[in-house]
């Protein structure tokens, strides 16, 4: 049996996911968390309850020890939207699914503190005539405010049964559980699929009873198709194969509409929908003002979205941020890390001394797996403490001011507010950054944005600028991540005019997005984060990273003849470096080993600073000594400018050609970044010398 | 070469294994390929991490 999690962006979705599969995916109060559907198997929820009252949909509710067993269930988790009209990838994703999934039940979760709007989804999600539940959710916020909604009012208006819950504190869950199996099991469809009237119903009804052999053998549900025929939606007019007399029938009959009721199609069923929410909300909602925490989120928005206040005030949290990471907290626990990882080194080196292992597997061991990954593994807390700001930041709700508040500067290069949330993923990571351009409704601003998406620079370069900054810089080290940081966003911004005025002429769409209350971070939000940064940071050490190192270590011990070399600028690896070296003299880095180290930096970013702690036989607190006799502090810079824009990953590029299918494109997207950041790098370095 | 210098290359080339097998099979199932399936940031939107939740 298979359900289909359905709502509006930002209405819980995910959160109640979590609790009816007990699996922990992201969650965050921002729209556009989700962009592609998640499985889960439905578990047996017994703990946590808590009821919003009696119920009295048809049948007296069943104690737990009465239930007979049953097969397993599966809920997919499907992207947020606001209709089932077409105009994103999400809103088709959705749609694909209702249609050609055949799902066995809907469960429509509706937002009760903003039920006008989520109720039009659920119209539309009625007239697919497939048994359904609305499960009524933040009820427990309602009620905080005074508020309360009629629930069996509700779903004797509607046809469908509906259960109050609040997912975040999981209450109503098992209720809502056991009426989505019910429904699935008996197919109790909605018995109302009719909102209309007047103009707007007669032409739906004229259409449907025209259209129904079409509907039928395209498996649609023949009112539904009729409605969105009148919609004007393609898609759907290629479904139903229709021939052209039929499409001049019904473009005639909506043009009649049109003509009586004075407005546009899609206007007519807006209008329509709304009108009996409008009225249904009347008989059944009773609101007492506005929420406590809106009024409260609007008295914040006047400073922290403020016309003069916006901008700055986003700066200085950014300020902050970094500053505590990378020069208090972060740094700390990570000078604590570093010092443990150096003991265990020095141990484990002692031990196998001890037991007079031969000094290739010793050298193996120490200067390869010890020093690779452990220089890598020592940033672990900095990563972990960036991502913890983040996500409080995320978490309460500011984020999604943020891409308000960026859309007047991204407007100036041909994008709008919407492309910052993929932006701002960018910051964790390209892959799934490149991925979050799907909420993107346009092709033109989700093309230009995964071109850009790179240029944020990924936290996987922040052990090479955690390395080199403390090395060349370590009075400066938050403003030189500022400075890496504000200047990879000013070269995508360069990148960004290049492209409005050459690749993508045209303009934006407009940016319309849900600002979500503020509220207190959820901590088990925040751990969870934090949880899955460090796990993913781990794997990354022990795979990607321990296979690097050991292939760098093998490269830089032996000849081309096999035979170990007492100088590894004899080695394999060496030869390699000095056929690409002279490529980066005019940006000021001559020596092999920092050649080197930007090649396996295509495999993982952190991969260029265990490549160079193995290159230089150090630990990672030796590592910033031995960087001082390969690099100047201009040179550094200039190094450091190169790595923040050149090539993504292998794995980011994966995901350009994939996202954007076009192989041309990604290959593109590699060799023009390794362009700009061989010249940006020149730039730094040619620059600077004029004054060092 | 001592048996125990045996013994702990033979640990090495076993890990080595283990690694190449865990990238080989997370690229497999799709995943982010070189971030073996959750990069530092995929938990926000990641679809190949969605799949995991089955």
């Amino acid at each position: 049996m298979v359900f289909a999690l359905a709502g509006n962006q930002n209405s819980g979705k995910t959160t109640l996911f979590n609790q009816l599969t007990g699996s922990n995916q992201h969650v965050g109060n921002f729209p556009g968390v989700t962009v592609d559907k998640k499985e889960g198997i439905i578990r047996d929820h017994t703990t946590g309850e808590h009821h919003f009252g009696p119920r009295s949909w048809g049948h007296e509710r069943h104690k737990r020890s009465e239930i007979p067993p049953r097969a397993p269930a599966t809920v997919v988790d499907l992207p947020g939207i606001y209709s089932l009209s077409p105009y994103t990838s999400e809103e088709i994703v959705t749609r694909d699914f209702l249609i050609d999934g055949k799902p066995d039940g809907i469960i429509n979760i509706v937002d009760a503190t903003n039920i006008e709007r989520n109720l039009y989804l659920t119209l539309q999600l009625i007239e697919l005539g497939i048994p359904m539940v609305i499960a009524l959710n933040m009820m427990d916020e309602m009620r905080a405010n005074g508020n309360t909604v009629d629930v069996n009012g509700l779903e004797k208006e509607l046809g469908v049964p509906v259960v109050p819950i609040s997912a975040a504190k999981n209450e109503g869950i098992d209720e809502l559980i056991e009426h989505a199996l019910r429904a699935a099991e008996h197919r109790e469809c909605p018995r109302r699929q009719d909102f209309c009237s007047g103009a707007v119903h007669r032409c739906i009804h004229g259409i449907a009873h025209m259209i129904e052999d079409h509907a039928q053998a395209a498996g649609v549900p023949p009112y539904f198709a009729a409605t969105k025929l009148v919609e004007g939606d393609e898609p759907m007019q290629k479904r139903l194969h229709l021939t052209d007399n039929e499409l001049d029938l019904i473009g005639h009959s909506v043009t009649e509409m049109e003509t009586e009721l004075g407005t546009d199609r899609e206007a007519a069923l807006a209008d329509m929908r709304y009108s009996f929410i409008e009225k249904l909300c009347a008989a059944t909602v009773v609101k007492h003002g506005e929420s406590r925490e809106h009024t409260r989120s609007v008295q914040l928005d006047k400073v922290l979205t403020g016309k003069y206040t916006g901008i700055p005030i986003f700066l200085l949290i950014m300020l902050a941020v970094f500053w505590l990471t990378f020069g208090v907290i972060g740094t700390f626990l990570s000078d604590v890390l570093s010092a443990g990882i150096d003991a265990l080194t020095a141990a484990v080196g002692a031990g196998l001394d001890a037991y007079g292992i031969n000094p290739v597997v010793r050298s193996l061991v120490i200067d390869g797996v010890f020093a690779g990954v452990g220089s890598v593994l020592s940033f672990l807390p900095i990563i972990v403490t960036l991502f913890f700001f983040l996500s409080m930041l995320e978490d309460s709700g500011y984020m999604a001011r943020v891409a308000f508040v960026m859309d007047k500067l991204l407007r100036k290069i041909g994008l709008s507010g919407r492309s910052f949330v993929p932006m701002l993923i960018g910051f964790g990571c390209s892959v799934p950054a490149i991925m979050a351009t799907r909420t993107l409704s346009s092709d033109r601003d989700r093309k230009m944005t995964i071109l850009l998406t790179p240029f944020m620079s990924c936290s996987a370069k922040l052990p090479i600028y955690a390395v080199f900054t403390a090395a060349f810089f370590p009075q400066h080290g938050a403003l030189a991540m500022i400075v890496l940081y504000v200047s990879g966003m000013a070269v995508g911004v360069l990148a960004g005019l290049v492209m409005k005025s050459t690749l993508y002429k045209g303009n934006p769409v407009p940016f319309v997005m849900e600002l979500p209350n503020y509220r207190v971070p959820s901590a088990k939000s925040v751990l969870l984060l934090m949880w899955d940064k460090a796990k993913d940071f781990l794997t990354r050490a022990f795979t990607v990273i321990f296979v690097a190192t050991i292939i760098i270590w093998f490269l830089q011990t032996f000849d081309t003849r096999l035979n170990v070399v007492t100088d590894s600028s004899a080695s394999i690896l060496a030869g390699l470096g000095h056929l690409l070296a002279p490529l980066f003299a005019p940006l000021g880095f001559t020596d092999w080993r920092a050649a080197t180290a930007l090649i396996t930096g295509f495999s993982a970013k952190e991969a260029v600073v265990s490549t160079m702690a193995v290159l230089t036989g150090t630990n990672i607190s030796e590592l910033g000594m031995a960087l001082q006799g390969i690099f100047t502090p201009l040179s550094a810079a200039s190094f450091l400018a190169f790595t923040l824009l050149y090539s993504p990953c292998v794995a980011a590029i994966a995901a350009v050609k994939r996202e954007m299918h076009s192989g041309f494109a990604a290959a593109w997207v590699a060799l023009a970044q390794c362009l700009i950041a061989w010249v940006f790098a020149f730039a730094v370095f040619q620059v600077g010398s004029l004054f060092v | 070469m001592n048996a125990f210098s045996w013994f702990v290359l033979a640990c090495v080339a076993v890990c080595t294994v283990l690694a190449v097998r865990a990238i080989w099979r997370a690229r497999r199932r799709g995943g982010c390929g070189g971030c073996v399936g959750g990069c530092a940031a995929c938990p926000h939107a990641c679809g190949q991490k969605g799949q995991k939740a089955e």
